[in-house]
């Protein structure tokens, strides 16, 4: 038997298998009786801090080579990263450089040097020699637009850029290059769209490309520079091209297509007809990720995201490897198989703050865990401090199966715990469970429900399109659906609920405290909208693109409301928050980035204001140097607004204090307003 | 006899009364548009050179225009027949003369300053007040070179107003310029009563006077020919070379000729200086070279603290604080020594903004910061310290601090991923993201020692490669003076085990002999004395300590011949012209003496000054 966690480690595990069994088996709501039993015998975990919740992993990526002999891997290091090669077969590690401005890394398709990319510059090394010596091939032309468009992989040791020309003489600005590594490009297509998605014949010619129009996503077959559309994709379904069989005129797609799970299947492009490929099992999940062969053109994997990330092979031999290593491995686990003998495993877990690596050989069936020893530089945090992000499926009030996690704070009468929602963006987004910065409340000793309520993305386009005109009643109705049940699980006390949530979250952190005011204790809502509607029109105007070019105002019909039918409309209108404020009764907390593109900061100035000038409990906080998110190389935001959530809690519900550092006390000293 | 004089002041006053209104109305219309753009109290070097022509213009032809009057003989003798002395008779018309600046400008000047303390919400101070004593200085000075030009008889007597630009230059260059044009209006003052008294003296000047005309005559004649031989070579790049192609400036030298390379754009200096390195280095780095961004630094500024700063050079010193932020500015109050809150929409002039001391205390500055503003922000610079302003707090975070013995020669600078800063002895490395965050002191990721003098650097030149950084550094700002080498350097670091490597040393062609035409023609080592320690000592104030790791260049044997020929030559002719001149032996001994130690501009002295006799309306 693997022994790969700890004893702890192991019975959370099991905790959230057992979940996840009688969630597939009935449909219905989760009985979480056993994991309450199991947290509230468990001792209380061992305290740790903020700083040590948003701790970064030392080792940044992994990827394995093409012939799955080696495996390259970056570190962190105190300035810039390492860059390293693991021989699989002789676990034996060396570094190959170190660099201050390297971002990624991909292996070239024959496997036989590395791509370097930097903000500037694509580079190369080969890291098999003596002394690897990277060699910058293309520096990014700063007149155009240009972006690393992936390598391409039907050719050995070749890249692909998208460059848009800026010059208004070029009619047909949009270009797709491919460049090699002595940096000679070749104009592979030019026009005047750009291109979203691309397949190349087996010969390396560019078959097929995806391109938006107005109102949805175009895929053109390319004969000699002349694009004729094939097939057409709803604006949200950025649908992508897999491969062509070229005998059977088929073309292998993964998207919505007439389906209501994002699935794998083929278009005909003679008979016009489509036909299913796969599909999740379980009838679940949008298919999210596909691994293909790309020499063969052999599809071998296909990732649904259920309540944990769920591994199938087209044929049985390759599920079956999959499925055992699933049971093997708790947690999320990115598995990316190849036709060799070595497949890479990243285990991501809530009880796991940085990853874990294994390589699971195919032949003997062995799962061996890699790169241990250079994970545990630098501090992670232990798994005893962390608890278990638990899958559950819940009924609504109206009978739709919902689904979300919970994490239970351990050693605590779950009963009396403070139950606080944490709602999460979009709201066409979803929560996959896995470690996150919120078990710092946890730690505290909250229990934080995550909601994957109707609308959120994953399950299902009639998921996802059930809270179309209901963003600030049903949808709010599906979050508090999810309270109660928890709370006739015996976890929350209904007399400590909080709720907290960023951007879309923060929206309905507004809507719920307004529309429900007797049911939270207080509420955080970070980067909220305060009128949806409003907002999407605004994100438009500005050009802000979610669909790979298509306008959002084609998209708002589907998603948002029926933009014609002025009833719904102004019902929609009037349940906002920015209409509903007058109800918020209990204490809220709203922080604002000053350079936010979605959210005015002016809006949200109204918004606090108004609920300062009628005498409610407001604390407002402006930064002035952040948008709608901290920048990803921002350390202290992120805590700070963590400190923020944590604090105010722990004043309002628990009434305990919270201990800060410098960081975050200037930062507060700066931003608060009020 | 006092009587007399105030009548021939009075009545000369009102003969040229049409000259106190026009340029007041001008010098009052100018401000008043400098001050609704709100640019006159702290009005820049531009203004400074705008209000400067004027006052030279006007106050230059007040001088040619009163004196011409006193060309023609009928007037000459109705004034030098007065029973007084020639000086007095010289001072009381200059007395005139400096009455009408004073209601011209000075007037004016006050008058503005006095309104805009009191009614503006600028920062007027002190120092706005000593603006109208320079201006008054200023103005003499070029009046007095007007009545010079006038009175003297020399041919080079033009060459006189190389004394009162010389101070206007000295206002460009942040030296205390009411000293020096105090000195300077001394100067003309002497120069014009000498010459006043020659002309009623059968045209004998003085040796004072003789000697006072020679050291403006020099620096005259020196700034004539650099600027011709200038302008020739220039033309001949232009026109004789370039053929009406457009050709880049450097590519008139050969790639090993520091001004070749200080031009030189990208990535090519540091492309350019890795051919000196090691053929392992070149072949390991030429793949990067191609496509590799650089970032360059320079020092840029020099920290000096003149006794006082006049409006026209704050612009030098950089004293304000912009918060874009807050939507206010901070200026650099020399009266008090620190930052008061001024401009703008929240302009409150209590408000202070300083160091703090360890107890939260506002302290004084000890000498006027430098104020640097890039996409680091605001940095405030002493000697020693560097603060960086902090919008949120509104407050001076103390970033970075040097040992006694070193000094800043440029704020933070943005080079990728990481940032520099760059002192009398060594370049500081940190890391961007660190430094960003605006209220902890710095620590460097690296510490690089200037491999050369630090007033020599030009720039340097940064490589951040896909393993390692490169640094180039580039010497040679001085070198086409003789005073150091030019030379390129290029060093490898390794932040990882923080390892510092040179990787190859590239010595330039400069000094004398490359840009000797063009640049530095010192025509003799008086001249080249007077370019190094006359105008320098303007700068005088300046603390940087020279740091010197390499020896000072010494001048070729071939330059040491030319000099002693062309000096040489310029004693015989003297010698053989001295024959034909009316001169006393000590004036004989004079004159060989000077061209001994000024070679050709001696020789030119010498024939401009030494002309035939000149009665002044002989006949």
């Amino acid at each position: 038997m693997l022994y790969i966690f700890n004893k702890h480690f192991f019975t959370m595990a099991l905790i959230i298998y057992s979940g996840q069994v009688l969630s597939q088996k009935q449909m219905q709501n989760t009985d979480l009786t056993e994991s309450v039993i199991a947290h509230e015998s468990a001792p209380i975990a061992k305290a740790f801090s903020i700083q040590q919740a948003m701790n970064k992993a030392h080792i940044i990526s992994v990827k394995i080579s093409p012939n799955g002999n080696n495996i390259v891997y970056v570190t962190r290091k105190n300035k810039g990263v390492a860059l390293h090669l693991l021989n699989v077969k002789s676990q034996t590690s060396k570094k190959l450089i170190n660099s201050t401005i390297l971002n990624a890394i991909n292996w070239s398709t024959d496997g036989k040097i590395l791509f370097l990319h930097g903000a500037q510059y694509l580079a190369y090394v080969d890291p098999f020699t003596d002394k690897p010596s990277p060699k910058i091939f293309y520096r990014y032309d700063n007149k155009n637009e240009e972006s690393f468009y992936g390598v391409d992989t039907s050719q050995a040791q070749q890249v692909l850029i998208s460059r848009k020309v800026l010059s208004k003489n070029d009619s047909t600005p949009h270009h797709l290059l491919r460049i090699n590594t002595k940096g000679e490009e070749t104009l592979l297509y030019s026009d005047k769209i750009k291109i979203y998605d691309h397949l190349f014949d087996q010969s390396g010619k560019l078959s097929f490309i995806r391109q938006p129009n107005k109102q949805e996503h175009v895929i053109y077959q390319i004969n000699d520079k002349h694009k004729t559309p094939v097939y057409k994709c709803i604006v949200i379904d950025k649908c992508r091209m897999i491969k062509f069989d070229n005998n059977h005129q088929k073309l292998y797609l993964s998207g919505i297509g007439d389906y209501n799970f994002r699935s794998l299947y083929t278009y005909d492009i003679n008979t016009k007809l489509s036909e299913l490929i796969h599909q999740d099992p379980e009838q679940i999940a949008d298919l999210q990720n596909l691994i293909i062969d790309e020499i063969s053109g052999e599809i071998l994997q296909l990732d649904y995201h259920t309540d944990r990330l769920k591994h199938y092979g087209l044929n049985e031999k390759q599920t079956s490897h999959f499925k055992h290593i699933e049971s093997q491995l708790s947690g999320n686990i990115s598995i990316d198989s190849n036709n060799t003998d070595n497949w890479l495993i990243i285990q991501k877990s809530s009880l796991l703050q940085h990853p874990k690596y294994y390589i699971y050989n195919k032949i003997n069936n062995n799962i061996t865990a890699i790169l241990q020893q250079q994970r545990t530089i630098g501090e992670t945090l232990h798994s005893d401090k962390l608890v278990p992000n638990i899958p559950i499926t819940y009924e609504a009030s109206d009978g739709m199966i919902l689904y979300g996690y919970i994490m239970l704070p351990k050693g605590k009468k779950l009963s009396e715990v403070s139950l606080l929602t944490y709602v999460h963006g979009g709201p066409f987004g979803r929560n996959r469970g896995g470690y996150n910065p919120n078990q710092y409340l946890v730690n505290q000793g909250y229990a934080v429900f995550q909601p994957n309520f109707r609308a959120s993305t994953g399950y299902g386009l009639d998921y996802m399109l059930a809270g179309k005109e209901k963003f600030s009643t049903r949808v709010q109705k599906d979050i508090l659906d999810g309270i109660d049940y928890l709370i006739n699980q015996s976890i929350g006390d209904r007399s400590k609920l909080g709720v907290f949530g960023h951007s879309f979250g923060g929206y309905s952190v507004l809507a719920l405290l307004s529309q429900y005011p007797d049911v939270f204790v207080a509420g955080v809502a970070t980067a909220p909208g305060t009128d949806l509607l409003k907002l999407l029109k605004t994100m438009d105007e500005k050009g802000i693109n979610e669909y790979d070019g298509v306008p959002l105002r084609a998209a708002l019909p589907i998603l948002l409301a029926d933009m014609q039918d002025e009833e719904k409309l102004a019902k929609f209108k009037s349940t906002a928050p920015h209409v509903t404020w007058n109800g918020i009764t209990k204490p809220l907390l709203i922080w604002a980035g000053r350079k936010d593109q979605r959210i005015s900061i002016t809006h949200l100035r109204d918004y606090a204001l108004k609920l300062k000038q009628a005498g409610k409990s407001i604390e407002f906080i402006e930064d002035k140097k952040v948008g709608h998110n901290p920048s990803r190389k921002d350390k202290v935001t992120p805590k700070a607004m963590l400190f923020m959530v944590t604090e105010f809690f722990n004043r309002h519900i628990l009434n305990t204090n919270t201990n800060s550092d410098d960081e975050i006390d200037d930062y507060l000293k700066k931003y608060r307003v009020y | 006899m006092v009587r007399k004089m105030f009548e021939l002041f009075k009545n000369e006053v009102w003969r040229l009364k049409l000259w106190i209104v026009m340029p007041a109305i001008i010098y009052l219309l100018l401000n008043s548009s400098s001050i609704y753009f709100g640019e006159y109290p702290d009005s820049g070097l531009m203004i400074g050179n705008v209000h400067s022509l004027i006052f030279a213009i006007s106050s230059v032809l007040l001088g040619l225009v009163q004196f011409h009057t006193y060309k023609k003989p009928n007037r000459w003798i109705y004034l030098i027949n007065r029973p007084a002395s020639t000086r007095s008779l010289c001072l009381t018309l200059l007395a005139t003369g400096s009455v009408i600046v004073f209601f011209q400008f000075v007037i004016p000047d006050f008058i503005i300053t006095i309104n805009m303390d009191n009614l503006s919400p600028f920062l007027i101070e002190k120092r706005h007040y000593f603006q109208a004593l320079y201006v008054f200085l200023i103005s003499m000075g070029f009046y007095l070179s007007g009545v010079y030009i006038q009175l003297s008889h020399s041919r080079g007597a033009f060459l006189v107003l190389i004394l009162p630009i010389m101070v206007m230059t000295s206002l460009l260059i942040g030296g205390p310029v009411i000293i020096i044009s105090f000195i300077v209006m001394v100067w003309l003052l002497l120069l014009v009563l000498s010459v006043f008294k020659a002309n009623t003296h059968n045209n004998k000047i003085s040796i004072l006077g003789k000697i006072l005309a020679i050291i403006p005559f020099q620096l005259g004649l020196y700034f004539i020919i650099v600027m011709v031989l200038a302008f020739t070579f220039q033309l001949r790049l232009m026109i004789l070379d370039g053929a009406g192609s457009e050709i880049p400036w450097n590519e008139y030298y050969d790639n090993d000729v520091y001004s070749h390379v200080e031009f030189l754009e990208g990535n090519e200096q540091l492309a350019l200086n890795l051919l000196e390195a090691k053929n392992t280095t070149q072949d390991k780095y030429s793949d990067q070279m191609k496509n590799i961004k650089t970032y360059n630094s320079e020092p840029d500024f020099k920290l000096f603290y003149p006794s006082l700063l006049l409006p026209y050079q704050q612009k030098i010193q950089r004293l304000k604080i912009i918060d874009s932020v807050n939507e206010m500015e901070w200026t650099f109050s020399l009266d008090n020594m620190l930052y008061i809150n001024t401009g703008h929409k929240h302009a409150n002039q209590n408000n202070q903004l300083s160091r703090k001391s360890e107890n939260g205390v506002i302290t004084e500055f000890k000498t006027i910061p430098n104020v640097v503003s890039n996409n680091f922000g605001f940095q405030v610079i002493t000697e020693q310290k560097i603060y960086s302003y902090d919008p949120d707090f509104q407050q001076l975070n103390l970033r970075f601090q040097l040992s006694e013995n070193e000094s800043f020669i440029s704020g933070f600078n943005s080079s990728g991923t990481l940032m520099n800063i760059l002192t009398t002895k060594n370049m500081y490395v940190f890391d961007t993201e660190i430094a960003k965050h605006p209220t902890k002191t710095l620590a460097p990721l690296t510490v690089i020692e200037l491999p050369g003098a630090h007033e020599n650097l030009t720039s340097i030149e940064i490589a951040e490669m896909m393993d390692k950084t490169l640094i180039g550094f580039l010497f040679g700002k001085l070198s086409s003076k003789g005073h150091y080498p030019a030379v390129q350097i290029v060093i490898e670091i390794d932040h990882s085990i923080n390892e510092i490597k040179t990787l190859a040393t590239r010595p330039l062609k400069s000094g004398f002999g490359e840009m000797y035409e063009m640049m530095n023609w010192y025509i003799s080592p008086l001249t080249h004395w007077v370019t190094e320690y006359f105008i320098k000592p303007q700068l005088e104030s300046d603390p940087l300590k020279p740091i010197s790791t390499q020896p000072d260049l010494q001048l070729s044997k071939q330059l040491k011949t030319l000099v002693f020929i062309m000096v040489l030559v310029s004693v015989i002719l003297v010698l053989v012209l001295l024959r034909k001149r009316d001169l006393t032996t000590i004036e004989k001994a004079s004159w060989i003496l000077l061209t001994c130690l000024s070679g050709l501009t001696g020789l030119i002295t010498f024939l401009l000054l030494t002309d035939k006799k000149i009665h002044l309306n002989h006949k």
